[in-house]
């Protein structure tokens, strides 16, 4: 094959895509290739606007295509507490819980030196803002309960502790080393009602 | 514990196998690398969910697909069951298992680990690098533990991280950046090492009746954990994270300049004494291999006292040539109920009393099962 024609261009492409590797690339490339011209194109329209349209809520930092959020413009939500998550996917899967009624912050990762992340790459002064401003009491570490989650956590706890906001973390239910996307909405209740005081 | 079923679809050269071995005692024999090694590591996994050869899952997969499947119907005590594991070789691809068909995250399947196995390399343990005791307190004593493996992973991986900060920062390293791995590395690093004394501690009254059985009266053995913290005959477990704390606390200036984590179980080690002389520097090659077959066997037996049944005994080529030591170690792991699986290049000789079946492995297949 051509190392720099079109269908190679389309496999590297694919393969920078996380979780996906050169074979796996390979297949989805080829897979495009054999459906009829439409396929990519309403692929490529998709891809193209989602990007265009989404973007961060200038609140929650949350993924969305109307700013602010549609959670965040909620009046029937808890503006004093708010739960700290990583990711996008998080969100969602507190909200699917429905333990949950105050607003959120998306960090978009955790504290991680052998990845290069540290608090300047993540939307920690976004919460600081937040949190100088916003009447908030109550402030909830969801960060996942792995070493990386657990850092940013204790890393936010110490960052907020003096403002004499109360800073809890999801304590029960998760089981050891699982991330909160594979929680099921039950235990992530349960987690939500047993948090405990930081610090 | 007794495996009664082994079901193997493209575990390394086993491309399809359903086996069920002999309650008792197993003689696997062949030619090398027809996969007899193979068969215990896959036995080893079904009963452990890891690997005593490798650390990364996808090495067990054959090269002839991208998916393998693993799979033993288990006796324990007073209940059966069937552990199975599917491995996935593409990127991202990772490890599932299963009890009885329903997929479980591996902490939950595996405690206690149900196997104890013993290859060629173990026998370099009293004489080998720290690392090599450190691997077999942390595979073999460290299944007696529940959390033991989920602290040990996770202080390697907080050790990971505070390396590269270190690294990336060094002396600059802010108090801010590092105290939430410091935390951490306290909290899990404390945990491990006072696991690791507390099983030694458990083991120890064992390996002194092994130890002294093997060599017939004559030779007596002691042990002594050795700590990068300056552990004491006092120190109680609940002090130990503040010993570390204070530890690190004195010596950081050292690891900002080494750039790295110089104080914790990673650095530890385990020494023994033969009548009171260090096994690793006066002990004589026999001696050594005596002691390294005694550890074995008093983790055997250790695991029935603990949990009044015998783990599965997996046996790599190390009782090939029968010594007088190694054949009555031998008789010690015969004498109890314990299931035992022994391969050997060669036909083993001498008489099991009817109690087990001799196999032939030969390209990746089980074929026989002589009495
Ligand atoms: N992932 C794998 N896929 C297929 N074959 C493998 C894999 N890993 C090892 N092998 C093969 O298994 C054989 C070795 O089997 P082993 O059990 O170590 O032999 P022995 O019978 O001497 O103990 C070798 O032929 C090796 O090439
Ligand atoms: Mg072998
Ligand atoms: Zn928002």
């Amino acid at each position: 094959m051509n190392g720099a024609g079109p269908i190679a261009r389309l496999v590297d492409q694919f393969a920078r895509l996380p979780g996906i590797g050169p074979k796996t690339a390979q297949r989805l490339a080829f897979h495009i290739l054999n459906e009829p011209p439409e396929t990519a194109r309403s692929l490529a329209r998709a891809l193209v606007e989602a990007r265009e349209k989404v973007r961060r809520c200038s609140g929650c930092c949350d993924l969305t295509d109307g700013d602010p959020c549609a959670i965040c413009r909620d009046p029937r939500r808890n503006r004093e507490v708010i739960c700290v998550v990583e990711q996008p996917r998080d969100v969602m899967a507190v909200e699917k819980s429905r333990g949950f009624r105050g607003l959120y912050h998306v960090l978009h990762g955790a504290i991680s030196p052998m990845s290069g992340v540290g608090p300047g790459e993540l939307t920690i002064r976004e919460l600081m803002e937040r949190l100088a401003k916003d009447g908030v009491r109550e402030v909830i570490l969801a960060t996942n309960p792995n070493v990386e989650g657990d850092a940013t956590a204790l890393y936010l706890a110490r960052l907020i502790k003096p403002s004499g906001i109360r800073v809890t973390r999801l304590a029960h239910g998760l089981p050891v080393g699982a991330s909160l996307e594979y929680a099921d909405e039950m235990t992530l209740s349960k987690a939500l009602e047993g948090r405990q005081d930081l610090g | 514990m007794i495996v009664r079923r082994l079901m193997l679809r493209n575990f390394r050269n086993l491309a399809d196998l359903c086996w069920s071995p002999h309650p008792f005692l197993n003689i696997l024999s062949g030619n090398n690398a027809q996969g007899k090694t193979n068969l215990l590591e896959a036995i080893f996994f079904c009963t452990t969910g890891r690997s005593f050869r490798t650390r990364r899952d996808k090495e067990m997969i054959g090269w002839a697909g991208q998916e393998c499947f693993a799979g033993a119907e288990l006796e324990g005590l007073n209940s059966s069951f069937e552990i199975s594991a599917r491995l996935n070789a593409n990127a991202g691809g990772r490890t599932t298992f299963l009890l009885n068909g329903r997929r479980q995250p591996r902490q939950k399947i595996f405690r206690p680990a149900m196997s104890v196995s013993f290859t060629p390399a173990d026998l370099e343990m009293v004489n080998g690098s720290p690392s090599e005791r450190r691997r077999w307190i942390d595979l073999d004593l460290g299944t007696f533990d529940a959390r033991y493996q989920h602290s040990l992973e996770s202080f390697e991986r907080v050790m990971t991280q505070r390396n590269n900060l270190l690294k990336n920062a060094g002396r600059q390293t802010t108090r801010e950046l590092l105290e939430p791995w410091n935390e951490q590395m306290f909290l899990y690093g404390s945990r491990v090492i006072e696991a690791r004394i507390r099983l030694l501690k458990l083991l120890l009254p064992h390996l002194r009746k092994v130890f002294s059985v093997l060599t017939s009266g004559k030779e007596e053995i002691s042990l002594k954990y050795l700590s990068s913290l300056p552990l004491e005959k006092g120190t109680k477990p609940e002090d130990l994270r503040r010993l570390y704390e204070e530890t690190v606390r004195k010596g950081f200036v050292r690891e900002a300049e080494r750039q790295q984590t110089l104080f914790g179980p990673h650095r530890d080690d385990l020494a023994f004494f033969i009548n009171g002389e260090d096994a690793r520097k006066y002990g004589s090659r026999g001696q050594q291999r005596t002691l390294v077959i005694a550890l074995k066997i008093s983790v055997v037996k250790m695991f029935f006292g603990e949990y009044g049944d015998y783990p599965v005994v997996l046996l790599d080529d190390v009782f090939l040539e029968l010594d007088r030591h190694r054949q009555k170690g031998l008789e010690e792991l015969l004498e109890g109920e314990a299931q035992v699986f022994i391969t050997s290049n060669r036909r083993l000789d001498g008489s099991f009393g009817g109690r087990g079946k001799t196999y032939t492995v030969a390209g990746g297949k089980v074929i026989g099962g002589e009495e």
